[in-house]
């Protein structure tokens, strides 16, 4: 699989870290169980800080895409489908959108919120 | 003595036959000489092998020495003439030729010697073959082995394959990108596993040195089973995936990368069989047949590794090489 950063984006490193894994995952390049190159070894390839490669995974961890293993590493999730990873990219757009207009983390937690009282 | 072979051209498939027999039919002609004028002088049994100071330890009977010799002759002739006729293009044939003229040679030499040396021999325990014959018949064949070479001419070429589709990945200048992907091969893990257990068993039952053989070849299959393929600003490298980032098998570096491209590969076709295989003019980690990576290099041969998604390695890989070079240029 493919990982770009640019530096020159707004965009966190390790955010652009889990959204090439994000973005593999939806497009079906990468399938459930295939292992991710450990972070240290990640970091030296793309010449970035091991933290921020950390940090990318972290996410990806949260967003239940992948499992972080003592000695094993970074292992793609059996529930990590394509869908589930557009689901992951669909937020990441909406969060954008909603910084590009100003709003504050709360208010856009109370976009969401609204939406689903409504259901 | 490269020019040289450069500027004879590739033979035909007959001539290198002929060529290939030729030093086994001046081999029997010499000991049949040979043979016709020592054969009144020659004791029986003769002294056929000899001990490590030149002392004879081995007696057979003229009938059966020279049975033996022609039949090992014409068997050594049969073997290389049949694997020249099998595949008469293939880019291994003129160091077939070259080393059916060094085993001719060799083993021609050693008997030639043998049957002199029991010539006018009294007692045939008291016959002695000098030590240093030991390293004229190296020398000998040394000098046969590089003669075959030399007529053999050079290898053909090997059949230019289609480098497969090239293409570029669009990655702005200020930005980096890393591909990497895990290949492996369950019979290769199987085997290792097998390897290492019955190297434990052997050793703790029997001994750890019966045990060491079976152990080395757990260590070897081992890390070959599972590697991870990793392209990004440093060039391609191969490293075994439970220590991919401490130990590697193979980089290589951008510099020494003239072109990158992917295509189907077929790995019992193209090297004859799974793992890191090497060729005439091409080498390669292949754990299966399919799409690969294909990596032309800047001193002509082509590196092949087989993974999935290789087409996007191969943009990536040129991206970076097309880098590297405006960055020398500037």
């Amino acid at each position: 699989m493919l990982f770009r950063v640019d530096p020159g984006s707004s965009v966190p490193l390790g955010d652009q870290i889990a959204a090439s894994v994000r973005g593999a995952i939806a497009d079906g390049t990468v399938d459930a169980g295939e292992r991710l190159p450990a972070a240290r070894e990640l970091a030296a390839s793309l010449g970035v800080n091991v933290h921020t490669v950390l940090r990318g995974y972290q996410r990806l961890k949260e967003e239940g895409l992948i499992e972080l293993r003592r000695g094993r590493g970074a292992v793609v999730t059996g529930s990590a489908s394509p869908a589930r990873a557009r689901l992951g990219e669909t937020a990441e757009r909406l969060i954008a959108e909603a910084r590009h207009l100003g709003l504050s983390d709360e208010e856009i937690v109370t976009v969401v919120r609204t939406g689903l009282a409504g259901r | 003595m490269k020019s040289a072979l450069r500027s004879v051209p590739p033979l035909t498939s007959r001539p290198r036959t002929v060529i290939a027999a030729g030093p086994f039919v001046v081999v029997i002609t010499a000991f049949a000489g040979i043979y016709a004028a020592v054969s009144g002088r020659l004791p029986d049994p003769l002294a056929t092998h000899f001990r490590a100071g030149g002392q004879a330890d081995g007696f057979t009977s003229v009938q059966g020495f020279l049975t033996g010799s022609l039949a090992l002759f014409l068997l050594l002739g049969a073997v290389v003439g049949f694997l020249v006729q099998l595949r008469p293009d293939a880019p291994e044939v003129p160091w077939v030729i070259a080393g059916g003229y060094a085993t001719a040679a060799g083993t021609g030499y050693a008997f030639c010697v043998t049957l002199l040396s029991n010539a006018d021999a009294a007692d045939v325990s008291a016959v002695r073959v000098p030590q240093w014959e030991l390293a004229l018949a190296l020398g000998v064949t040394l000098l046969a082995g590089a003669l075959g070479r030399l007529l053999a001419g050079a290898a053909p070429a090997a059949p230019r394959r289609p480098r497969g589709a090239v293409s570029r990945l669009d990655l702005p200048a200020a930005a980096t990108a890393g591909w990497s992907r895990t290949i492996s091969s369950s019979p290769l893990a199987v085997l290792g596993g097998l390897l290492l257990a019955a190297g434990l068993l052997v050793g703790l039952l029997a001994d750890w040195i019966a045990g060491a053989g079976l152990l080395f070849g757990a260590a070897v299959s081992l890390p070959l089973a599972s590697v991870r393929v990793t392209v990004d600003r440093r060039g391609l490298t191969l490293s075994p995936t439970l220590l991919s980032a401490r130990c590697r098998f193979r980089r290589i570096p951008l510099e020494r990368i003239e072109e990158a491209g992917s295509r189907r590969i077929a790995c019992f076709a193209e090297f004859g069989g799974w793992g890191y295989r090497i060729r005439a003019g091409r080498s390669g980690f292949v754990l299966r047949s399919g799409e690969g990576i294909v990596v032309r290099l800047t001193n002509g041969r082509e590196f092949v590794v087989t993974v999935d998604d290789a087409a996007t390695a191969a943009a990536l890989l040129n991206t970076y090489t097309d880098r590297a070079r405006s960055r020398q240029g500037g």
